[in-house]
């Protein structure tokens, strides 16, 4: 669309056409006799970098100049398209006439290159619109001045680095917060309604079938730790805790009843839980009528297996201080008090 | 000489941009992260029961542990963690127990075995936790160690415009005996 239009309007202006070697890319040697085919391409080039005009007048000179701007321009096409648009619209006469005030400079080349080096790069950080939109400004305010181009790509760059160690703090907090939240989000006792209803009520049950005994059902209590227990450590650890009762129940025709009078999920994920409970324990001699009573807390470990919550592991709490504590009052099994 | 200028800054920029755009794209994935998670139903009443579980710890802490040297500190404690309603029970209990602690010459450090969240109402700010305690008590030259089950009751109340867990009620869980 452009270049058609622009084409036919420089035509008639008939000398313009030297810069052709600027379509470098196209047909190099021929500069002088293309003239008016790569007269074409020239408004296209010209416009994105906006500073090429001048260096249209050396072209004949610096026909390489041309050429090294050009590779460098490209990788740009975002933000110059939005300049071409602009004097594509404007008249003819105005594109002119600012080409020839710019002619008398010889010097412009340095600056083009600056310029075509510092566009690619705010381009390929699109994310700096902000950094890069001065610029812009900066570059049309520069044209006259030559220093200021070497200064502003190392401020370019310290502005990118001081937004990337926002951007990288800011990340850091995103993860923290977003770690906190699984991490709680993760154990759903309490969350998980039913699951914690269930694995509470299922543990609780079997605390109580595993502690109690009856001297003349013993069947039944060994039974529940076959079933309920998993794994040697946690059975060795049952042993422990119920080893004086199974010493001393035949002989003393003893019951023990064991009745969970608080329990709580401490931790649920996926299938497996860790459930505290409180117990309370009462034992009675059958040939005495002699009963005793204890209470403990302990927590176990379940896990979901086959529908049922299995016993993985189970603590009072006080095995490191008192490792034999747990049977030690005759009657009373209770681990604690 | 013009290449010289120009490749350092270029390097310089090309580094600098790649790093910004790193960080860019670390804080997006992050955030996206942490909005999902957050955006999860269950996020607030999970972060509730861990404050509970947190600041309930820690009340359990301030009204078990006790120095009988720097009682000062330990009544302090108590009110701090606590609502209204135990602040003005503490006061009026405050001077019997100085005096029995100071008698005994009470020394107790705590250990928090675990706690288990049994009841959490996230909407009218109440919950219940059991506390697996176990304490080491010295009075005079004596010293025995005691466990403890405990059941304390929180209230979420407004504090200078924060939401803060205060105990509310605290005890311990007795021995209720078996078929009898």
């Amino acid at each position: 669309m452009r270049r058609p239009r622009v084409a036919g309007t420089r035509k008639p202006s008939g000398d313009a056409p030297s810069p052709a070697p600027r379509p470098s890319p196209r047909p190099r040697p021929p500069t002088p006799e293309p003239a008016l085919e790569p007269v074409a391409l020239e408004p296209v080039a010209l416009e994105p970098v906006a500073l090429e005009p001048a260096a249209l007048d050396d072209d004949a000179a610096t026909s390489v100049l041309p050429e090294v701007v050009k590779p460098e321009a490209e990788p740009a096409p975002a933000e110059p398209e939005p300049v071409v648009a602009e004097e594509a619209v404007v008249p003819d006469d105005l594109t002119q006439d600012i080409e020839e005030p710019v002619a008398p400079k010889p010097s412009p080349r340095p600056k083009l290159r600056d310029g075509g080096i510092r566009k690619p790069v705010s381009m390929e950080t699109a994310e700096a619109e902000i950094a890069a939109a001065p610029f812009t400004d900066e570059e049309a305010a520069n044209l006259p001045a030559k220093a200021k181009p070497r200064k502003s790509p190392y401020l370019l760059a310290a502005a990118l680095i001081v937004v990337g160690l926002l951007l990288a703090g800011a990340a850091v907090i995103f993860k923290i917060n977003a770690n906190q939240i699984s991490a709680a989000t993760s154990n759903t006792a309490l969350l998980d309604v039913a699951k914690t209803s269930q694995v509470k009520d299922q543990v609780s049950k079997a605390a109580e079938t595993l502690f109690s005994y009856d001297f003349n059902d013993i069947a039944k209590t060994e039974n529940a730790a076959k079933d309920l227990l998993v794994g040697d450590a946690v059975r060795g650890k049952y042993d422990k805790l119920m080893g004086e009762v199974k010493r001393l129940a035949p002989a003393q025709k003893m019951v023990v009843t064991s009745k969970v009078t608080r329990s709580g999920v401490i931790m649920l994920n996926g299938d497996l839980a860790k459930v505290m409970v409180f117990i309370d324990q009462t034992s009675t001699r059958a040939d005495t009528k002699q009963s005793s009573a204890g209470s403990a807390q302990l927590h176990l470990n379940a896990e979901l297996q086959n529908g049922t919550w299995k016993i993985t592991d189970m603590d009072t709490y006080i095995a490191p201080t008192a490792p034999a504590a747990p049977p030690s009052p005759s009657p009373s099994v209770a681990p604690g008090k | 000489m013009s290449s010289d200028e120009t490749t350092a800054p270029r390097w310089v920029l090309l580094g600098s941009a790649a790093f910004a755009l790193a960080a860019l794209i670390a804080a997006a994935v992050f955030g996206i992260q942490w909005w999902v998670s957050a955006s999860d139903g269950n996020a607030a009443l999970a972060s509730a029961r861990d404050d509970v579980v947190r600041v309930g710890g820690a009340a359990v802490k301030a009204y078990t542990e006790v120095d009988y040297q720097n009682m000062d500190a330990f009544f302090a404690r108590q009110q701090e963690v606590s609502d209204p309603a135990m602040r003005t029970q503490l006061t009026s209990l405050e001077p019997t127990y100085r005096k029995a602690l100071d008698s005994a010459k009470t020394k107790v450090s705590t250990t928090i075995q675990d706690i288990a969240v049994e009841e959490l109402n996230d909407h009218e700010g109440k919950a219940s936790f059991l506390a697996a305690v176990t304490t080491d008590l010295t009075q005079g030259t004596q010293h025995s160690t005691k466990s403890l089950r405990l059941e304390v009751q929180m209230s979420r109340i407004d504090e200078n415009g924060a939401q803060v867990w205060k105990l509310s009620g605290i005890g311990d869980v007795p021995l209720v005996a078996a078929g009898q």
